[in-house]
């Protein structure tokens, strides 16, 4: 095979890849802002149990909840898909990434800015919807590019838990022919074509959501 | 919570008696009692760490006292409550103005009209150009705060604040921030204010302001309420010692 057939048959799993990310995105997005908000502003035992939660996800090698999710929890009559397994996983893995981001950029506000919320009468819950997430959201929009391109990478995985993706397909033409070198260049190629245009749109997405126009731009 | 203070008076606008408070073991406030009638405009100065600022921020309970009772309007402030009630009716304007970053000047000043007080898109919109006119800084209504000038910043502040049409206003040291040439933008403002009849507790080091629009000025120090008088004979003839020292320091920076 050609590098080009290569690239083309490893791009066959492209499909299961996005669809990866994309589930996975709809774990970790709202993962990381919920407990991220949950642990700025619990106290005590609460918090404790929102870290634990946290530490859980965040901390755990993503290989072997897989290993877990997929092949363990069966035997005690949990039975979710691969692709559930998957997005599951590696999604709750980022957002408890995610989750840290969101913490450090709610502390990381100026307190004056609650403040002039409360002084203005409006209710604690509209001060951080209407006045610290669109600030805090605009801080972390690197971290979270960042985090979506962990995301696209750490796919990679799931080809272990039968999914067809790009990996999956690499070593499926590794099987056919011997021929190390351009299966896997060929690889690495095809996850820099995914995730390129994510470090793009996202460095897009940091433009248009910067805080205050002319921060962004200069006086 | 009110037991500290005497039935409700409708010519009072602020009301606090018997304030104390604590952060961890330093006690800011030393049995602070303060009275401000409709109208009245007051200046608190004193040295730093006099308690001057922790004193106006109880009043709209952005600071919790641990003893003591407000009363804003006859309405009792409930302790480590938000007291939206309250805070709508007091307005605030900060040292580092702390508008919203992420909104523009016109959307800073109808946030909270539109959220708090549900006015419609179109009446803030409305309330909120009237406001930024009155601080002639109409101008800039689409620009973002990083664009503007200190001095223009406050007054936009000020016009936020004033957009709730609070009855009482809180400043705390609304110049210490600016260029010195930007300072008198928003004295004037201020005066402009004054003149028009509102209730006005003003946390500053501005004596000139002071002078020209107080009827009263509270000297502070150490947490408590030193001295309390007009400001022709505060300044003119200070009967306590702590206040004439600061008189004289304030007074002979403001020569050189």
């Amino acid at each position: 095979m050609s590098f080009p057939e290569i690239l083309v048959g490893i791009f066959e799993g492209f499909r299961i890849t996005a669809a990866v990310v994309f589930y996975g995105l709809l774990f970790a997005v709202p993962f990381a802002l919920v407990f991220g908000i949950l642990q700025h502003f619990t106290r005590g035992i609460l918090r404790f149990l929102v870290t634990a939660v946290i530490e859980f996800w965040r901390s755990s090698p993503v290989i072997i909840l897989l290993f877990v999710f997929y092949y363990a929890l069966p035997i005690f009559g949990v039975v979710m898909s691969a692709m559930t397994v998957s997005a599951l996983v590696l999604g709750l893995n980022i957002g408890g990434y995610g989750s840290q981001a969101v913490r450090a950029a709610l502390q990381a506000l100026d307190p004056g800015q609650v403040e002039a919320g409360l002084a203005l009468g409006l209710r604690r819950s509209r001060i951080l919807l209407l006045i610290e997430l669109p600030q805090a959201i605009a801080m972390m929009m690197p971290t979270l590019m960042n985090l979506v391109i962990q995301l696209v990478k750490g796919t990679a995985l799931v080809s272990l838990v039968t999914l067809g993706d790009m990996t999956f397909r690499a070593k499926e033409i590794a099987q056919i022919e011997y021929n190390p070198v351009g299966i896997y260049s060929g690889l690495l190629l095809a996850y820099f074509i995914v995730c390129y245009p994510v470090t793009v749109i996202g460095r897009w997405l940091e433009r248009r959501v910067g805080v205050g126009e002319g921060q962004a731009h200069g006086l | 919570m009110t037991e500290g203070l005497p039935p409700a008076d409708q010519n009072l606008a602020v009301e606090a008696s018997g304030l104390c408070k604590w952060f961890k073991k330093f006690q800011a406030l030393r049995d602070v009692d303060l009275q401000v009638r409709r109208g009245e405009r007051i200046v608190i100065c004193g040295p730093s760490g006099s308690g001057k600022s922790t004193l106006i921020r109880c009043l709209n309970g952005l600071e919790t006292c641990q003893q003591g009772q407000i009363r804003v309007n006859g309405r009792a402030l409930a302790p480590g409550k938000n007291n939206l009630e309250i805070r709508r009716s007091i307005g605030m304007v900060f040292q580092s103005f702390n508008l919203f970053p992420h909104l523009s000047v016109l959307q800073n000043c109808t946030l909270a009209q539109v959220r708090a007080q549900k006015r419609s898109k179109e009446e803030a919109v409305e309330i909120a150009r009237h406001y930024l006119a009155r601080v002639k800084i109409i101008d800039q209504a689409g620009k973002f705060p990083s664009q503007l000038s200190g001095g223009q910043q406050q007054r936009a502040a000020i016009a936020r604040a004033l957009c709730m049409k609070p009855g009482t206003m809180l400043f705390d040291e609304p110049t210490s921030a600016l260029d010195p040439e930007m300072i008198k933008e928003v004295l004037d403002v201020m005066v402009s204010l004054a003149e028009d009849g509102m209730t006005m507790i003003c946390v500053t080091h501005e004596m000139g302001f002071a002078r020209k629009v107080a009827d009263r000025i509270i000297f502070m120090d150490e947490g408590r309420i030193v001295e309390e008088a007009p400001p022709e004979i505060f300044f003119s003839s200070p009967q306590t010692r702590r206040a004439q020292l600061f008189l004289d320091q304030i007074l002979s920076s403001d020569v050189h």
